[in-house]
């Protein structure tokens, strides 16, 4: 971890460390209002436990259910008119969606309802099937059944970040993987297999009795070992799969719709583009964004902050070597003559010289002069606020938990927001 | 513009870099209001009120005296716990015990020469106006959506359109896990805190018949032992939510259940969650928030860039589950605040509700959350918590409906609650068509 600015020979040095030992590095940079931090992960970076929204984690799979579950929801349901109120009225509503889907697909062909006019045609059917005969005037267990027929009649299908993981381009051999893609080979292996992920195997919490809802919650967990269990005979049997851990596979099992690569194209393929035309079609994209910005009310880009800031801290570092060249003996303190002034016209110059042309919009011009007033200081609070954030995403990468930015995130204090740029 | 002077506060190298941005104009700065002269020592006479010395509070009392301002004052009822030290960094071992805001304050002093920290150690509920009348800026770094609501209701009390020095800018931080929200309130004039009740929608709450008879998460049985064991069993005079002993007892009891009906999952920690709505505080998300709200202060202060509430945006969301994310946008003042505008609010109601069950959706409604409400008509008194023998008087009104009590579609209704002794809710009945 390091501050701008600093020392061109000290930063190579760092570099060089960090490529040797894979170590990630952070690189920080406040100044007066604004700040940014960076950070350099040595490859392709996976997080399993990435605690998504509990609510987005539900998956049912009441599309494809599985010998059991039909069998179970036929039982409760194979009278269903002939319940009393107490049990008709206490049906979960996953028993209720998979008794009303079978009635549906009798009644078109054998097919689901896939559109969403057919996915609300579906839910009206729900609705009219609860009772309102009774005190109450309706049933909770039928609203939760209709209010949740949207979101969990979704076929499986293969999330984004998972389908990243299964297409990663491998730079070192099968042999040298780590358990992470070991099981994730296997799960690619058991998606072809049976066209959908391994159950997360989570209830959500629904109307139902105590007896009725845990024996359902037993149904869905016997459901999701049996696949972890799949999943771990495929791993055992790769090469090196037997030193993998079991919990390492129902943790993945849990996630795998969840799963995130980061840095993914921090491989080998990226290393051909250079930082500095990253940095040009960035801009390039961030300005064009801008110009529409007003339209799709997003807000503004902070690349600007950005381009100033490293402007900035790219002309004392170099100021500071001078100094250090003409025999002070300062070392690596000499950062304290790096806070020099540097004017406006000094930061545009050199931006003109990394991204042609953006020294002449007019945000940019804007965030060089905030730049130059604060003649390379830092606030207090703006940077307790960048190490609070920097403190959280090292936590982040040291537990692999959560999500870490990728890879650039900028700080604006004047307008208090921050927004994640991939540089 | 960096051209323009420096105007260096008394001690010129401690604060070398924070009089750099902050006495001399930015492109953003508004020249109209901006005077770089005056700032240092406007900022070294300013009273500033931090409302919490907890995980936020020694965030933000290190935060102000580190950013110029030298006379601040701090509340806090609190001791100070042996589980604080892990992120409330200005208290030691040998601190256990003893008060948050005394000790706070003594080590911010000794830490930072030159500024001066008052501590109380009592509620912010024991001071009157004339006590809040003195600062210049409130900040709160509080836990507690009740605190925030009085402090929010006193200060837009405050409010007096003649007196210039009565309008006290709110700057509010409050944190949960890896998020978080800060925002700017600058009373009567943008949107306060009980405008945006309704981001802070209290958990629903579990029916109280699945509690009672078909309970299914380990929740349900602690919720259980919680509001219908303790009730009939009486262990304790009284539940200290503190008290291990209490705790463990309510632990006991959720685990028999749980063991009845077959529910694993009931923990002594899961139980202490539950009991005490405890919400995991993150040392790095306070120090985010903590920071975000003294740079709005010190941007009001200084006049040195815009701050936040004026003119645009006034709440910043932040959340650093997935990646870093801000969102910063204005959330509009409501002509139905109960606080700050004028009008009654619409409240959706039936006719056939007993008033118990119209008293119950006061507490329940994100906008309301009145746990303690007495209600009564231009002319009429519906029910009273207070005093005991006019409760006892109002008290049979509960169980009759809305219609019995002769109230209509469009009647308005007073509403007041202990715990906001100054604010009077106002309510229009929205009875639902039929
Ligand atoms: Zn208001």
């Amino acid at each position: 971890m390091y501050t701008h600015p600093i020392l061109p020979e000290n930063l190579s040095a760092i570099e060089a460390y960090a490529q040797r030992h894979k170590t990630p590095l952070v690189a920080i940079h406040s100044s007066g209002f604004y700040s940014y931090f960076q950070i350099n992960l040595p490859g392709a970076f996976p997080i399993v436990d990435t605690h998504p929204d509990e609510t987005a984690t539900t998956d049912l799979r009441l599309l494809s259910p599985w010998p059991e579950l039909t069998a179970f929801a036929a039982e409760l349901t194979k009278d269903i008119d002939g319940l009393d109120d107490v049990e008709h009225g206490h049906l979960p509503y996953v028993v209720i969606l998979l008794h009303y889907l079978e009635r549906w697909k009798a009644a078109h062909d054998g097919k689901y309802p896939a559109t969403y006019k057919e996915k609300t045609e579906f839910r009206k059917m729900v609705q009219a099937a609860a009772r309102t005969d009774n005190p109450e005037g309706g049933e909770e267990n039928f609203e939760e059944a209709a209010a949740a027929v949207l979101k969990t009649l979704v076929p499986p299908s293969l999330p984004s970040g998972l389908r990243e993981v299964f297409e990663y381009k491998h730079p070192e051999p099968v042999e040298q993987r780590s358990g992470f893609w070991l099981i994730a080979d296997a799960v690619k292996q058991f998606y072809e297999k049976h066209q959908c992920l391994p159950l997360p195997g989570k209830l959500p919490d629904m109307k139902a009795q105590s007896k009725v809802y845990i024996q359902l919650q037993n149904i869905y967990k016997a459901k999701a070992r049996s696949d972890a269990a799949e999943i771990l005979q495929i791993v055992q049997a790769s090469p090196g799969g037997e030193r993998v851990d079991p919990a390492e596979v129902d943790l993945f099992c849990k996630n795998a719709a969840f799963v995130k690569l980061i840095n993914a194209t921090g491989g080998e393929g990226d290393a051909s583009i250079s930082r500095a035309d990253r940095l040009r079609s960035a801009a390039a994209r961030e300005f064009a964004n801008d110009e529409t910005a007003a339209l799709t009310l997003s807000p503004l880009s902070l690349l600007p902050v950005y381009l100033a800031l490293q402007a900035a801290g790219t002309r004392a570092a170099a100021a500071a070597e001078a100094v250090n060249h003409v025999g002070s003996s300062a070392g690596h303190s000499s950062n304290s003559s790096s806070g020099g002034a540097i004017s406006a016209d000094e930061i545009l110059a050199t931006i003109a010289a990394q991204v042609p042309g953006a020294e002449k919009n007019e945000r940019v011009v804007q965030a060089a002069g905030e730049v130059a007033r604060a003649a390379g200081g830092e606030l207090h609070n703006v940077a307790a606020l960048t190490g609070g954030m920097v403190a959280q995403e090292v936590i982040k990468i040291v537990t692999k938990q959560y999500i870490p930015i990728d890879n650039t995130c900028v700080f604006d204090g004047i307008a208090s927001r921050c927004q994640v740029l991939r540089l | 513009m960096a051209s323009a002077n420096v105007h260096p506060a008394s001690e010129p190298a401690r604060w070398k870099y924070l009089d750099s941005v902050r006495t001399r104009p930015g492109p953003f700065t508004d020249a109209s209001t901006f005077n770089g002269s005056v700032v240092a020592r406007a900022m070294e006479t300013m009273k500033v009120l931090v409302i919490g010395a907890g995980g936020l509070g020694c965030e933000i009392l290190k935060n102000l005296a580190l950013s110029g301002f030298k006379d601040i004052h701090v509340i806090d009822m609190d001791t100070i716990d042996i589980s604080n030290l892990n992120r409330q960094f200005l208290f030691r071992q040998e601190d256990v015990g003893k008060s948050k805001a005394e000790v706070a304050a003594r080590f911010v002093e000794k830490r930072v020469r030159g500024v001066r920290i008052t501590p109380y150690n009592c509620k912010i509920q024991d001071f009157d106006e004339d006590f809040y009348m003195q600062f210049q800026l409130v900040i709160c770094g509080l836990d507690s959506i009740e605190a925030r609501r009085w402090i929010n209701a006193t200060l837009v009390g405050l409010v007096d359109e003649n007196i210039e020095d009565s309008y006290k800018p709110l700057i509010d931080g409050g944190t949960e896990g890896f998020k978080g929200q800060a925002r700017v309130i600058f009373p009567t004039v943008t949107s306060c805190i009980e405008c945006q009740l309704d981001m802070h929608a209290p958990r629903a709450a579990v029916p109280l018949c699945t509690l009672a008879s078909i309970p299914r998460q380990p929740e349900h049985c602690i919720e259980w032992a919680h509001v219908i064991a303790w009730d009939q069993e009486k262990p304790f005079p009284q539940l200290d939510k503190d008290d291990p002993e209490h705790i463990n007892w309510l632990y006991q009891k959720a685990l028999d259940r749980a063991r009845e009906f077959n529910i694993p999952g009931v923990t002594y920690s899961l139980t202490q969650g539950v009991v005490k709505n405890i919400i995991p505080a993150i040392a790095s998300t306070n120090s985010v928030i903590a920071a975000a709200c003294c740079n709005e202060a010190l941007k009001i202060a200084s006049n040195c860039a815009p701050s936040l509430g004026l003119p645009d945006a006034n709440y910043m969301m932040y959340s650093g589950n997935d990646g870093i994310y801000t969102y910063t946008f204005r959330h509009e003042r409501k002509d139905d605040c109960p606080v700050c505008g004028g009008q009654a609010r619409d409240l959706p109601a039936d006719a056939a509700w007993t008033l118990r069950e119209l008293l119950d959706s006061l507490a329940a409604r994100p906008e309301a959350q009145l746990r303690q409400p007495s209600v009564r008509t231009a002319t009429k008194t519906l029910y009273m918590q207070l005093p005991p023998s006019l409760e006892e008087q109002t008290r049979p009104n509960l169980d009759k409906t809305l219609a019995e009590l002769g109230l209509d579609h469009g009647q308005e209704i007073v509403v007041t609650d202990p715990a906001f002794a100054t604010v009077i809710f106002m309510f229009k009945l929205k009875f639902k068509s039929r």
